[in-house]
């Protein structure tokens, strides 16, 4: 049931791909941008309200933290610039490289606090075959 | 290819802010970290907005269904919170990839995206790339569990 949940996300993110690309279209990137956080900011603040959640410790977690959501915005401007010329799929395989490239990073040296996994010198077949497609990619 | 370049980066900051909030969901909440993702979030592209002095208004046609992007960002937040600790962090790579990317194939088929030979045939290259290396994590997760 969980791992449904989990494939789910997949198909959740890719229509949200989707859907804020065609509003990009119909508008422009930062437009866009902005009305999807403005509709995410709502239904959060809906969230918090109909939830009863409490806002407290709030100055309990280090300022760095709150910069989730700026950087959130990197995110959708790059998504919907790409998905205007490449489409949901190919926007959210070379998004899922990119996941990929960044997190072998941030694993081996441990950023963020978190776990170290030292880098599986296998993995690099993996990526000369990602390189390749790139590289095809890159022709007319 | 810019366009290539840029989507890359977006894998960057997809899992950048996918950390932060996590950490900051730690400290304060999950519904409560996603609040302020969103107050940041919203003051910054309004702030972009002006700065950079977009379009303002619709292009006639916006069908309704555009409007959701938003709403589904907020459900991918919570979704994702909601497995990290359910299911193995091998099992959401490999199940959110190939749910992003059978859906996604099949919006493009149903919206009849012309999508460039060179940019299809490179994409399928890097879904085997991609998988190769999400099967080595595989192998690696079954040596760890093997009995001594």
């Amino acid at each position: 049931m969980n791992k449904l949940v989990t494939a789910l996300i997949g198909l959740v993110v890719a229509v949200m791909v989707f859907c804020n690309g065609v509003l990009t279209e119909h508008t422009s990137l930062y437009f866009s941008n902005a009305l999807i956080h403005g509709v995410g900011l709502i239904t959060a603040i809906i969230i918090i309200i109909v939830g009863k959640h409490r806002l407290k410790d709030l100055q309990a977690a280090p300022l760095i933290l709150y910069t989730g959501g700026l950087v959130g915005v990197v995110t959708v401007l790059l998504t919907n610039f790409s998905y205007t010329y490449l489409g949901v799929s190919l926007t959210l395989a070379l998004g899922q490289v990119g996941q990929f490239l960044i997190s072998l990073v941030v694993d081996h040296y441990g950023w963020f606090g978190l776990t170290r996994i030292p880098f599986n010198k296998k993995k690099i077949v993996g990526l000369v075959i990602i390189g390749l497609g790139l590289i095809v990619m890159m022709f007319e | 290819m810019i366009y290539i370049l840029l989507a890359i980066l977006s894998g960057f900051s997809v899992v950048i802010s996918r950390i932060l909030n996590a950490k900051l969901s730690l400290k304060i909440g999950l519904y409560q970290s996603t609040l302020f993702n969103y107050i940041t979030g919203f003051a910054l592209s309004v702030t972009l907005l002006a700065v950079m002095s977009g379009n303002i208004g619709f292009n006639p046609g916006v069908p309704s269904y555009a409007f959701f992007g938003g709403i589904i960002g907020v459900l991918v937040v919570v979704l994702q919170s909601y497995v990290t600790h359910r299911v193995s962090n091998y099992d959401i790579t490999l199940l959110t990839f190939i749910g992003q990317l059978s859906t996604g194939v099949i919006i493009d088929l149903f919206l009849g995206n012309t999508i460039p030979t060179t940019k299809m045939i490179g994409g399928v290259i890097i879904f085997v790339g991609l998988l190769y290396n999400i099967w080595v994590d595989g192998q690696d997760r079954k040596k760890d569990s093997l009995p001594i």
